[in-house]
Formats: structure tokens, sequence, C-alpha cells
């Protein structure tokens, strides 16, 4: 029952035939993506551009959840965690950390200069995944820098695959998982059957701390960095998707200002004084 | 012909806030485009009811496999409804299953695709977005151009208010996607108190590390209930388990915009401001003069909220009394 774009689903599939890992273990992916750290002040340089390089970079808060699901369902039903991100060089050492944490692989894959919709991040990162055959596919649920809540989603339906999003819980099994997440006042218990992707939230799990010998084993551990080519996507395709989209400018939120402060007198004299005022102006 | 179509929410039969949010920005970007509520799970017939009042075409069912199926299944529901339309305006809320909804249709029909919106304008026939990014420090706007468009706002942030237009119709899907056998409903756990949703509240009153444990929640419920507010929190009230991560207000919680904030024994932390900062109306209470949240607060309190609070309980009962 699919209607549109069954060629890019086609040449993924065939592209799945030649599976990377051909063992009988489970496959597991976590994708995470580097972004500044959230305690950090950002400078516009002018309207066009924001001083990003003297900021600390980090993992996207939600994928350290992700990373421990991976681990954990690595640890209880064996198989292979590999850890894939889009960026830049920085990004190397995110994907270090992530296999001194317990992942066995790593890709980078170079982010084309002419990307910055999300659409084509989740379609490069849906070639690169399916170079492998994986069984979960683990994400955060949204990127704190950007926001989009898309990638999990668009990828998954890119291969095909089921999804759970914003899990707060989940326990793997062999062949399936089990996942709850919350829907509106509805907490929603659900079986899924491998391959399967999933969005994680925040408190999933206690992410681990990795140990120094872990630190030390992680630089012999397998990084690959794969560019748009080695993945078949062209400059076209991309740019397709791009120019629908065109940045504009950026803005600084509507200044807040402090107001009014009160301080002097007791309780209820204070209550009082905020009270009035919030009825003069029309607040209450 | 080209359509707005809108994927709205709703529970117990009525439209959600959301719903009403969506169906408002529609009608006033709308000019002449037809209107198409779609309405999917358990009750949405008796929600047709109020849709129809707004929307030209409401397209329901409230087949149960839609109850906890996850979006693949909306998502193969949605691609006859739109495939026949060359071009068309989808829009739905940004968070949870209807942002993954509309994300995964988007890459399918490989549509132009804006997520968490909080500002929409119109520029001659181009859509002109603006998003909110790094934690509300930084605001950018795009140009949206295609044929076919699909949009996700961000909660709260948007007017409700609608317009009755004259009835409009009303369509049951009758071909509903197969049970595609992979995913299984295990349980679907409702929750006994209705609590009022963060993202839909017109006041929320949110405490922090300073109200120093779940006993003064109780406290802060008493004053959200004056209004019938929400309770928020800080992440170091819900680190502690004082609260529910749902009540968590932030970068990594909930982004909010109510008319009214109470933010009680919160410092200000940025990723706290990250999701608070467009409400209309903050008001502080907090013992530190200093504290970084009297910077943006509207109203502020310096004193020790475990004496503030109950004053202000009394006295604004009595207010909303009169
Ligand atoms: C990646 C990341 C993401 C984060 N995301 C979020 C998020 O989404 N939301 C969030 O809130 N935080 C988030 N944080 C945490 C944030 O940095 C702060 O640690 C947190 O917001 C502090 O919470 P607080 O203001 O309640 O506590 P504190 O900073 O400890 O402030 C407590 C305040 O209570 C006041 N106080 C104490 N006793 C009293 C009293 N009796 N009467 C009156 N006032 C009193 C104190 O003066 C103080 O100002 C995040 C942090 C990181 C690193
Ligand atoms: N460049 C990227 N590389 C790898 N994973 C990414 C990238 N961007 C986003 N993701 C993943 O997608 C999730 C949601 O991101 P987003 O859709 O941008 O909000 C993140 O938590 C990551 O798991």
């Amino acid at each position: 029952m699919f209607y549109y774009s069954k060629k890019i689903v086609l040449i993924l599939h065939e592209k799945a035939q030649n599976k990377e890992l051909e063992d009988d273990n489970l496959n597991i992916a976590v994708c995470i993506k580097q972004v500044p750290d959230t305690q950090a002040e950002l400078t516009l340089i002018n309207d066009k551009e924001v001083l990003l390089s003297n900021i600390p970079l980090v993992i996207n808060p939600y994928d350290e959840y992700a990373i421990e699901a991976a681990i954990q369902a690595k640890e209880k039903i064996g198989g292979k965690v590999v850890v894939f991100s889009m960026g830049p060089d920085s990004v190397e050492e995110k994907l270090r950390m992530a296999l001194a944490l317990g992942a066995d692989e790593a890709v980078r894959i170079e982010t084309p200069a002419e990307v910055s919709n999300p659409l084509n991040t989740a379609k490069i990162l849906a070639k690169a995944l399916v170079k492998y055959s994986f069984d979960i596919i683990l994400f955060g649920k949204t990127s704190v820098d950007e926001n989009n809540s898309l990638i999990p989603s668009a990828v998954a339906e890119l291969l095909e695959y089921p999804e759970v999003s914003e899990i707060t819980e989940c326990s793997f099994d062999q062949d399936s998982l089990e996942a709850r997440r919350r829907d509106a006042s509805i907490t929603e218990v659900i079986k899924v059957m491998y391959p399967v992707v999933l969005s994680v939230e925040k408190d999933l799990n206690e992410p681990r701390y990795p140990s120094l010998i872990m630190i030390r084993r992680a630089k012999a551990k397998p990084l690959q960095v794969l560019t748009i080519e080695d993945l078949d996507i062209t400059s076209d395709e991309l740019n397709s998707i791009e120019k629908k989209n065109t940045f504009l400018k950026f803005i600084s939120p509507p200044d807040r200002k402090s107001g009014i402060v009160f301080s002097e007198g007791s309780a209820s004299e204070l209550v009082d004084q905020l009270v009035s005022r919030l009825k003069e102006d029309k607040v209450i | 012909m080209k359509p707005t179509i809108l994927l709205l929410e709703h529970e117990n039969g009525s439209l959600r806030k959301s719903a009403h949010e969506l169906i408002s920005t529609a009608q006033k970007l709308n000019g002449t485009n037809p209107i198409f509520g779609i309405l999917l799970g358990k009750r949405a017939s008796i929600a047709t009811q109020e849709a129809v009042k707004y929307c030209n075409t409401v397209y329901y069912s409230d087949n149960s496999l839609f109850d906890g199926a996850t979006a693949d299944f909306y998502c193969e529901t949605l691609l006859p409804i739109l495939s026949p339309y060359e071009s068309f305006l989808m829009i739905t809320m940004g968070s949870g299953k209807s942002g993954n909804i509309g994300g995964r249709v988007a890459m399918k029909l490989e549509t132009a695709y804006s997520a968490d919106v909080i500002k929409l304008d119109k520029n001659e026939d181009k859509l002109i977005v603006t998003r909110s990014i790094y934690g509300n420090k930084l605001h950018v706007l795009f140009e949206i151009d295609d044929s076919r468009i699909i949009l996700s706002l961000r909660k709260g942030v948007f007017d409700a208010t609608l317009n009755e237009i004259a009835s409009g119709e009303i369509v049951e899907l009758s071909e509903i996607p197969q049970d595609n056998k992979r995913t299984e409903v295990i349980n679907l756990i409702e929750e006994g108190k209705k609590k009022v949703d963060l993202t839909e509240a017109e006041i929320i009153v949110s405490g922090g590390r300073g109200v120093g444990g779940p006993d003064a929640f109780e406290m802060l419920s008493e004053l959200a209930d004056l209004f019938s507010g929400a309770i928020g929190a800080s992440r170091a009230a819900v680190d502690e388990k004082w609260v529910s991560l749902e009540h968590q207000v932030g970068q990594t919680g909930k982004f909010v915009a109510p008319k009214i904030y109470f933010a009680i024994g919160i410092s200000g932390a940025i990723q706290h401001l990250a999701g608070m900062s467009n409400s209309d109306v903050i008001i502080a209470i907090n013992r530190d003069p200093e504290a970084p949240i009297f910077k943006m607060a509207n109203y502020g309190i310096v004193g020790d909220l475990f004496k503030i609070v109950p004053e202000l309980i009394t006295s604004l009962r009595e207010e909303l009394n009169k």
C-alpha cells in the first residue's frame, strides 16, 4: 500500500541485499547528532550567520539515552551496535565516546555542503543504514538545536519500518520488543516485531559513564567515514529537496525585559502589592 | 483546487485545543481554499459534529485499529486521501504522533516540509515560516515554495479562535489499511484523574528545586486550581522525582506559552527559559533577588515561597470570587 517514491524504496532494498553484517545476531544502530551545548549563549554575526565557533559541541542530550538503550539491548540479547552520525570531523570525538560506552563500530557521514533540509539528512542516513540490515534503529526524540523531531519518522518511512516514538520504557527480546509511550493522557504499551525504529524520551534509562579501559579500547574500534558518493546520492537529488525551503534570515526572539519586583514588606503586604498591580494591568 | 488538510487531534469526542489552533490558523491563512479536517481514532465520529462547523469536508474513521497504532499505519491511511491532489497544504501538530505522521508523509511524497513552526505568514503566494531554534535563543525564517507542503505547528503558540462556516460535509473513510501484524497493542492505560495538558493550559504554576519536596506541589496545585491551570516543573524538581516527566518545562521538556506562568522556587536556568519565555506574563517568586528569573519576569516577589504562596492563594481566591 505505498503510493509514491517507489523508486527510492526499491533502490534502498537492492542495497540491503549486500548486507555487511551477515551473522544471526541482532544488529542495532544508534544515530546521534552533535549540537551546541544548551548552556551556551549564541551571537548573531549578521542576519544570515550565527557565531558558533567558540561554542562547545556535545552529543544531543536525547541521543545519550538512545546510546544507553542500544548498549542495554546488546547486553540483554546480544548482537552488535553501530553508531552513526552525519556531521563534520569534530563528530568523530562523539562517535568515539559512543564506542567507549560500548558501541562496536562507528560511521561518520560527511555533511554535503548543499544539505540543510532535514528530509535530506534522513535520506542520507537511510542510505547509510540500509547498507547493513538492522533490527533496531535508535534515535533521540528530537534534536535540541533544531527541534525537527523528523529524522526518526522520515528514516522509518524510507526503510518501511514501523516506529515507536518518544518511548519512556522498553524491554528487548530476541525477535521483538515491548515499549511504553505517552500519548496525551494515555500510556500505550506496544509490542513490535523487528525491524523497528525507536525514538527515545529523556529518562528512558540512566546513561552510564565510560571507564578508562573502555576509552582506551574505543580508539582501536572501527570508525568509517562515508561521503554521499559512497552512498550513491547525487547533488541533484539533494537539491531538488533543498530548493523547496529557502533560508531567509535569523532574528533574535523579542527581548523580555525585567518587570516590576516587589521586595519590601511582609508576605501579605508583598502579595497585596502584586495582586493590586495584576488587577491594574488587567492580568487578572 | 488546493485544499488545506488538517490532522485534527481529539479526545473523548471533542476537538483538542491543538485542533482549534490548526483550524484557526488555516482559516486565517486560507482565503478561498477548502479546509479538510481529518479525525482518526476512538470517538472520531462524535468529534466530527464539532469539526464540521469549521471545515468544508471532514474525513473520519473510528476504526479500533487506530487505537495505539504506530505512525506508519496512520500514514498509510492518509496517502490515498492526499495523493490525488497535485497541490495541498497539510498542517499537523508538531509534537508526538501527529508530528511523526506528518513527517512520514512528507518523506514519502517528498513535499516541502517544515516542523515545529511558531509563526506563519504569507508573502504573495509564498509561505514564510518562522521556527524557534537553539532553545529559543534564535528564530529562523524560511520561504516555502512547493505545490505540496506539509507543516507542523508548535502547540500552544497559535491563536485558537474559530469562525463557523456553513456546515460542511462528513465523509467516513471506508478503506482502512490492513493490520500489519508486526505491531501489537498490549495495553492502553488511561489516566484516572483528568489532568490539564501543559501545552494547552492557559495558566501554568511551576515549581523548582526551591519548593523542597513533593508536598509543596500540593500547595502549587491549589494555586493552579484557582485558574483551572496546570502544574509545571523545572528539571531539578523532575530529577528529584517530586513530579513526573510530563510536567517538565524547558529545552528537554515541554515548550509552553500560557497567558500566565508562575515560576516558584525556580532560578531561571537557560534551559528552563527555553521552554517558557514565550509566555504572555511571567510571575516569579524566589527568595534570591539575584535569581536570573527576575530578569525576564513581568512581576516578581522576593521572599520565602512557603510564606508567599499561601497568602497568594487566599488573596487570589477572594479576587476571583468577586
Ligand atoms: C542538556 C540539559 C538540558 C536541560 N533541560 C532542562 C529543562 O528542560 N528544564 C529545566 O528546568 N532545566 C533543564 N536543565 C537544567 C537546568 O540547567 C537547571 O539545572 C534547572 O533548571 C534548575 O532547576 P531549578 O531552577 O528548579 O533549581 P535551582 O537552580 O537550584 O533553583 C532553585 C531556586 O529556588 C530558590 N529557592 C530556594 N528555596 C526557596 C524558598 N524557600 N522560597 C523561594 N525561593 C526559594 C533559590 O533561590 C533558587 O533560585 C537542563 C540542563 C542540561 C545540561
Ligand atoms: N546529522 C545527524 N546524524 C545522525 N543522527 C541525527 C542527525 N540529525 C538528527 N539525528 C537523529 O535524529 C534525532 C531527531 O532529530 P531531529 O529530527 O533533527 O529533531 C536525533 O535525536 C538523532 O538521533
